[in-house]
């Protein structure tokens, strides 16, 4: 299993400039507060799970949005963990050179791996934009929603990619100010040389 | 517009350089899902051009709104539940039964704990951080061999990928677009075989040498009786949620999907009954779990991206014509496979080992003739491997955060070795034998 966010790792040096499991700016605060609300989108898909089986059991009569909505309350959480989730830099990484360096080269390091995470983040907003794009406009460019196509038909697909974009474009601006940590993190360290 | 001219270098070249950078931007740090995000952009871009992004960014869509993929957060969500409640707690006391009746009593609770843990739940991590906080601190002030302790801890913990559900199995079911019902029916013999392995051992070695695990006293009979009724008692509410799971999903009532979701609300209760349940597990266990979430699914999030712009490269067909041009009997090619599989967990996460690999293995074992249920099995058992395996193995990380001081990484690696022998040889059975995790599928 992944590593779990409940679960301490001591062998993390102390000294980080940005150590894993920590808030260092507001708007990291921000996107963790928004986060608790969306995190019971588990507790609410759950329940409605539970309620299709029994009606379909019990009741002997399945539901038709149970299915599709599920689906949809997952995705959302699931494109919400990432900005979650670099919140408090819990992304799994390999720390085979990260963890044996001094904290100077660290720093080097940290503005390095800020601004490939920049690269990373901004390329992906502008591919999910241009996702939601399409799903939110005809041929012709104008307006439109794209619709599950089921008998229920509800408005998931364009919903879901314009939650993935934003959950990515909230990312890109994560990525922003920790660069701007990073590059802080290292002139400091040079003052101090 | 075309690409920027990197399909010049052709698939072969293609290859290689995109594992090379995968590999130098992994070591600087970089989050796992960034690189393989970000490579695959590089070479959408570079290879085919800005016209192909939405192409392979419409991957994630597919992958995120995948209905099996439900299950992981449910499994997520019964295991943070689980760790905030007291039930495992009652479990390993109530197990005490087993402690004083035989050679290397504690250690045999401890796997009998794990093992019942597992059944409940899919994900490791938090099983190996109870039992260490629960059994290690016990075995060592009864004077158990350090070694043995720290290895069935870990051991039993970690039996969460193999024994049904499993996170692992369902991923590879979702890759390998097979019935992840079928594969928990396949993964249970395997598992249960290495459960028993590890079971054997400790007796092998504490009949042989008494002094690893000194005996305790048995308690006087009266007591021995009100262990026994605390024992069953403390495995009634485990057993009715494993069996609402799994159940479920065996008697085919409901999908993987759902039967999670009953496990959820068969904690639910169990906590309500314990006295437990309020808003704040309820609430913690959830923002775990939507973190967890994170991390998992934006890894796959990035290896989709890669899949998905390699495959249109023509990568996939380089590579099963390479693997195939290959002058060796098929399980040669199979061995392959899994020896770039424990290379592969020595570094990386399971899930971007599942999401990287799976899609080019699986097409390559069907078209060989082996079952793609039999090869998940092998991956899992291999992902069990790398749960332990040095230099990263999450389990001993795990261990060593909850660990009495004095435990060092080195020791708990050296501990874990016997195991990781076992389940080397695990894998050899299931290799030598497919039949026995196949046989519950073709009666």
């Amino acid at each position: 299993m992944s590593p779990d966010p409940a679960v301490p790792t001591p062998e993390s040096p102390p000294e980080r400039h940005v150590s894993e499991g920590e808030i260092t700016n507001r708007l990291d605060a921000a996107v963790e507060w928004v986060g608790k609300g969306f995190s019971w989108l588990v507790f609410i898909s759950m329940l409605i799970s539970v309620g299709e089986v029994i009606s379909r059991y019990v009741f002997d009569s399945p539901t038709s949005w149970v299915h599709e909505t599920t689906v949809f309350l997952i995705a959302v959480m699931f494109s919400l963990g990432g900005p979650v989730a670099l919140a408090r830099n819990k992304h799994i990484r390999v720390r085979i050179l990260y963890d044996t360096v001094g904290p100077k080269f660290r720093s080097w390091l940290n503005l390095m791996n800020e601004i490939i995470a920049f690269g990373f983040c901004g390329g992906m907003s502008y591919a999910a934009y241009t996702l939601f794009w399409r799903s939110s406009h005809d041929p012709f460019g104008a307006w439109t929603v794209e619709r599950s196509g089921t008998s229920w038909n509800p408005p998931f697909p364009t919903l879901t990619k314009g939650i993935i974009m934003i959950a990515l474009l909230v990312m890109t601006v994560q990525t922003i100010l920790h660069l701007v940590q990073a590059i802080q993190a290292v002139s400091n360290s040079k003052k101090e040389a | 517009m075309g690409g920027l001219g990197l399909q010049a270098m052709g698939i072969e070249w293609g290859t290689y350089v995109l594992v090379g950078s995968i590999f130098l931007l992994l070591v600087t740090g970089l989050p796992l899902a960034f690189v393989t995000g970000l490579v695959a952009l590089i070479f959408t871009v570079g290879w085919f051009g800005p016209n192909a992004i939405p192409l392979v960014i419409s991957r994630v869509y597919g992958f995120i709104t995948e209905y099996s993929l439900v299950a992981v957060p449910m499994f997520v969500f019964m295991a943070s539940l689980l760790d905030r409640s007291g039930i495992a707690k009652d479990l390993f006391n109530g197990m005490r039964v087993l402690a004083g009746r035989m050679p290397g009593g504690v250690a045999l609770q401890t796997l009998v704990v794990g093992f019942f843990l597992a059944t409940m739940s899919g994900i490791i991590g938090g099983e190996i951080v109870l039992l260490g906080i629960l059994a290690l601190p016990q075995m060592l002030r009864l004077g158990y061999d350090r070694n043995l302790s720290i290895g069935i801890v870990c051991a039993s913990g970690s039996l969460g990928t193999m024994i049904p559900p499993s996170i692992v199995l369902i991923i590879y079911g979702l890759m390998a677009s097979v019935s992840i019902a079928d594969l928990f029916m396949a993964a249970f013999t395997p598992g249960t075989i290495l459960a028993c392995m590890y079971a054997t051992y400790v007796l092998g070695r504490c009949l042989l040498n008494p002094k690893l695990a000194p005996r305790m006293e048995l308690p006087p009979p009266a007591e021995r009786k009100a262990q026994r009724v605390e024992a069953v008692k403390s495995v009634v509410m485990p057993a009715a949620i494993a069996f609402m799971v799994l159940g479920t999903i065996y008697a085919g009532i409901a999908s993987v999907t759902e039967a999670a979701s009953m496990g959820v609300l068969g904690v639910l209760i169990a906590t309500a009954i314990r006295r437990e349940l309020n808003p704040k597990l309820i609430h913690e266990a959830c923002m775990q779990t939507i973190t967890t979430c994170g991390m998992i699914i934006w890894i796959g999030i990035g290896a989709a991206t890669l899949v998905g712009v390699y495959n249109l490269m023509g990568g996939n067909r380089f590579v099963s014509s390479t693997i195939l041009g290959i002058d060796a009997p098929p399980i040669v090619i199979i061995m392959v496979m899994q020896l770039i599989l424990v290379v592969l967990g020595m570094f990386l996460d399971w899930i971007g080992i599942a999401m990287l690999t799976l899609p080019i293995f699986v097409p390559i074992v069907i078209q060989l003739g082996f079952s793609p249920i039999w090869f998940g099995i092998l991956f899992c058992v291999n992902m069990q491997m790398s749960f332990l395996s040095p230099p990263f193995g999450p389990a001993a990380f795990y261990l060593k955060g909850v660990a009495p001081e004095g435990i060092t990484l080195k020791h708990i690696f050296q501990s874990l070795l016997p195991f990781i022998v076992m389940q080397l040889v695990v894998l050899g059975l299931i290799l030598a034998f497919p039949n026995m995790v196949l046989w519950p599928l073709n009666p």
